[in-house]
């Protein structure tokens, strides 16, 4: 009895040798793995650092008026180019009862279609013509 | 049943009967073996105990603390402790940096062939010297340096060029990618790092031991237009420099503040010592009429005159041996209203005489201007101020003359004036929370009437220049005459306008002031405020007010008349002032 027991426990003592030796090496090369990732790490946020500074470089407000000057055809902001909301006039009367008069016209079998046939025609948005815009 | 043999066979002890055993373990035998077997208990209890302790933490570590992870597992959770913070403005733009740069150095020793090694290097660094290089070299040193802090790009093409006997050092270097630009509010730090000028002085402690950026009131968008009209002012006008700010009037946060001439912080010694100087907080200059502003606000808070009294501005004021005259000389009996348009230097000397030394001094105290202005800079000038307050003084200063405070000052002084009349303490610092407690100077109804009055001024007084379509600024002139070889210099000029937008709710203080600008076509000979200051300041608000979210408003609007409009005619006739004057 005392000698199955023995056998017994030899046996579970080797396997968790064996575990305990695979696990070990398990950590081994984790610790490996997150060592090389901080390293990583490390190398990215220095390069982060640098790359932040370079932006802030490249982005001198001297530096980019005069890529915008040269790149892009925008003029600065003038007092009178800007408005409220509710400075805007109210939205002409005509162009709402157009859609709803659509049926009308084309008779009850379009209207039980429920499908208008074309967008009904809205007032083009108010935009300032290129050449409306000031001289540089 | 066969048993497996592992071990040879257990010898077999002899059962010894219980009555023998009884009978011969007697005397000395028997203590032996009740000590031996007392030890047995003892040493396993003991290691009992042991066990039982080891199992016990056993359970604890790995069942019940659960959760607490090793710190090594954690890793870089923390960035690494930079030698200095950085320095970001406040809308988070970086304007400081310490950046690892690689320092070259050679050993000599190990240089195969010097002569090419030079030219080589001289190629891919173009402002080495390929001789000195050469030299150097050849030294059969074993340690010499060629180049400090190389930009990564410089670091890749020396290693491209693959020359052995070349290394790098690394070094820590600060490094202002903004580099004259935001010059005099930060300073810099030498090559130790530590900081030397600026707030990179004033707040080294924090900075060293910091990680987390600090956050500067600058904004840099407006710190850029500011210093462009700046320099286009002063070379308009062949000035030898110019001082330009922009106060948040509730937070008294300087959202801008440049000084010219300035330097590049990168390379603080490549430019002469005087480009170092910070007109704003450490010049202190006699303002000239803009203290009007203050003398105005004095005389209206204590009462002793009103938005319809007024002095006489007839004659000159002999007092003495001096006499003052007003530039833009009306001779006649004028109202307050008047006094400040016209910036009648007469009405205002009489206007504080009637406050009387005195309540101007203590008037100036509360205003801060009597002190150095407690912002976050080693370059804090200190106020020159009269000693002994005579009634000259009273009288001079009241048009800005006989005391000398920094532009600095002066912003701060008329944000006080136009908020309603709380003094807050400016800083260089992004505030967290900008509603922070101040002391009150002047009444808010004080603070009310002045703003119509420095409204009026760009309406129709001397700074119409000024005027920024829908931004309703409002501010004063002042050209003081520079003091120089025993007496003012009549043609050295400083030229300084300072005004807030938009009028009828205060929300930024814009000060421009130009030292010793010449007249010229465009101003009609002029070298006064009016000409110089006033339309740089008109065109930094309008350029600062969509940056800034400041909303332009139509200025004819019956709402924003209400809250500027004034009266300059006297209601109650030039009599009324006259009876005034007995009191003179």
């Amino acid at each position: 009895m005392i000698r199955r027991s023995l056998i017994l426990w030899v046996a579970l003592a080797a396997m968790v040798s064996v575990a305990l030796f695979v696990v070990k090496y398990e950590v081994k090369t984790l610790e490996e793995e997150f060592a090389r990732l901080n390293r990583e790490i490390q190398r990215n946020r220095d390069a982060i650092h640098v790359l932040r500074a370079e932006w802030s470089y490249l982005n001198r407000p001297d530096q980019l008026a005069e890529m915008a000057l040269r790149h892009l055809d925008l003029q600065p902001l003038l007092t009178g180019q800007m408005g409220e909301l509710k400075n805007l006039p109210a939205r002409k009367p005509e162009a709402a009862p157009d859609i709803a008069a659509a049926p009308d016209a084309d008779a009850p079998k379009t209207a039980a279609v429920a499908k208008p046939a074309k967008p009904a025609p809205q007032p083009k948005p108010a935009a300032v013509p290129v050449s409306a815009r000031p001289a540089p | 049943m066969s048993r497996l043999r592992l071990f040879a066979p257990r010898p077999e002890i002899p059962v010894l009967p219980q009555p023998v055993a009884q009978v011969s373990l007697e005397g000395l035998p028997q203590n032996a073996l009740e000590t031996g077997r007392t030890r047995l208990v003892v040493t396993g209890a003991l290691f009992a105990l042991a066990f039982a302790l080891i199992g016990g933490r056993l359970v604890d570590v790995t069942v019940v603390k659960r959760g607490g992870e090793p710190r090594f597992a954690q890793g870089l959770r923390q960035p690494p402790v930079a030698e200095r913070a950085d320095i970001v403005d406040r809308n988070g733009l970086l304007l400081a940096t310490s950046l690892p740069t690689a320092s070259l150095y050679a050993d000599t020793k190990d240089v195969i062939d010097p002569a090419e090694a030079a030219t080589k290097l001289s190629r891919a660094l173009p402002e080495l010297n390929e001789a000195e290089i050469l030299a150097k070299l050849k030294s059969e040193k074993s340690f010499v340096w060629l180049r400090r802090s190389l930009t990564p790009r410089q670091e890749q093409a020396v290693n491209g060029l693959g020359i052995p006997g070349l290394y790098f050092q690394r070094e820590d270097r600060r490094v202002y990618p903004h580099g004259a630009l935001v010059a005099h509010a930060l300073g810099f730090a030498n090559i130790d790092n530590r900081g030397i000028a600026g707030v990179e002085q004033a707040l080294d402690d924090v900075l060293r031991g910091g990680r987390e950026p600090i956050a500067m009131s600058i904004d840099l968008r407006v710190q850029h237009i500011l210093r462009e009209e700046l320099q286009a002012t002063i070379a308009d006008f062949a000035a030898i420099g110019g001082t330009a700010v922009v106060l948040d009037v509730h937070s008294a946060e300087i959202v801008g503040m440049v000084s010219l001439p300035d330097f590049d912080p990168n390379r603080p010694s490549a430019l002469p010592a005087e480009t170092r100087f910070n007109r704003n907080t450490l010049g202190v200059y006699e303002m000239g009429s803009t203290f009007k502003i203050f003398t105005v606000a004095m005389a209206l808070d204590a009462g002793s005159t009103t938005l319809t009294g007024g002095y006489d501005a007839t004659l000159p004021l002999k007092i003495g041996r001096f006499t003052i005259r007003d530039d833009h000389a009306q001779k006649r009996w004028l109202t307050t209203p008047e006094i400040f348009m016209h910036s009648s230097n007469i009405g205002s000397a009489r206007m504080a005489l009637d406050v009387g030394a005195a309540g101007q001094r203590a008037f100036f105290g509360k205003l801060g201007f009597l002190k150095p202005v407690p912002v976050e800079l080693p370059e804090s000038g200190h106020p020159l101020i009269p000693r002994p307050w005579r009634p000259i003084n009273v009288m001079t200063i009241a048009f800005g003359h006989g005391m000398a405070v920094t532009p600095l000052h002066l912003a701060n002084g008329l944000a006080t004036v136009v908020n309603g009349g709380i003094l807050r303490q400016p800083t260089l610092l992004k505030r967290p929370e900008p509603a922070i407690p101040g002391e009150r100077v002047i009444s808010d109804k004080t603070s009310d009437q002045m703003r119509r009055l420095l409204n009026l001024v760009v309406e129709r007084g001397t700074g119409k220049k000024a005027a920024a379509p829908g931004y309703v600024v409002g501010g004063k002139t002042g050209t003081a005459e520079k003091v120089g070889n025993g007496g003012y210099r009549r043609k050295a000029l400083l030229s300084s306008f300072v005004g807030a937008f938009p009028m009828h709710a205060p929300r930024y203080v814009v000060l421009v002031s130009v030292d010793e600008p010449k007249g010229n076509k465009k101003s009609f000979g002029f070298a006064t405020a009016g000409w110089v200051a006033a339309p740089a300041v008109s065109r930094i608000v309008q350029r600062i007010g969509p940056v800034l979210g400041v909303t332009p408003v139509n200025q004819d609007a019956p709402e924003i008349r209400q809250a500027v409009a004034t009266d300059v005619a006297p209601r109650s006739g030039p009599k009324a002032g006259e009876r005034k004057l007995a009191s003179f």
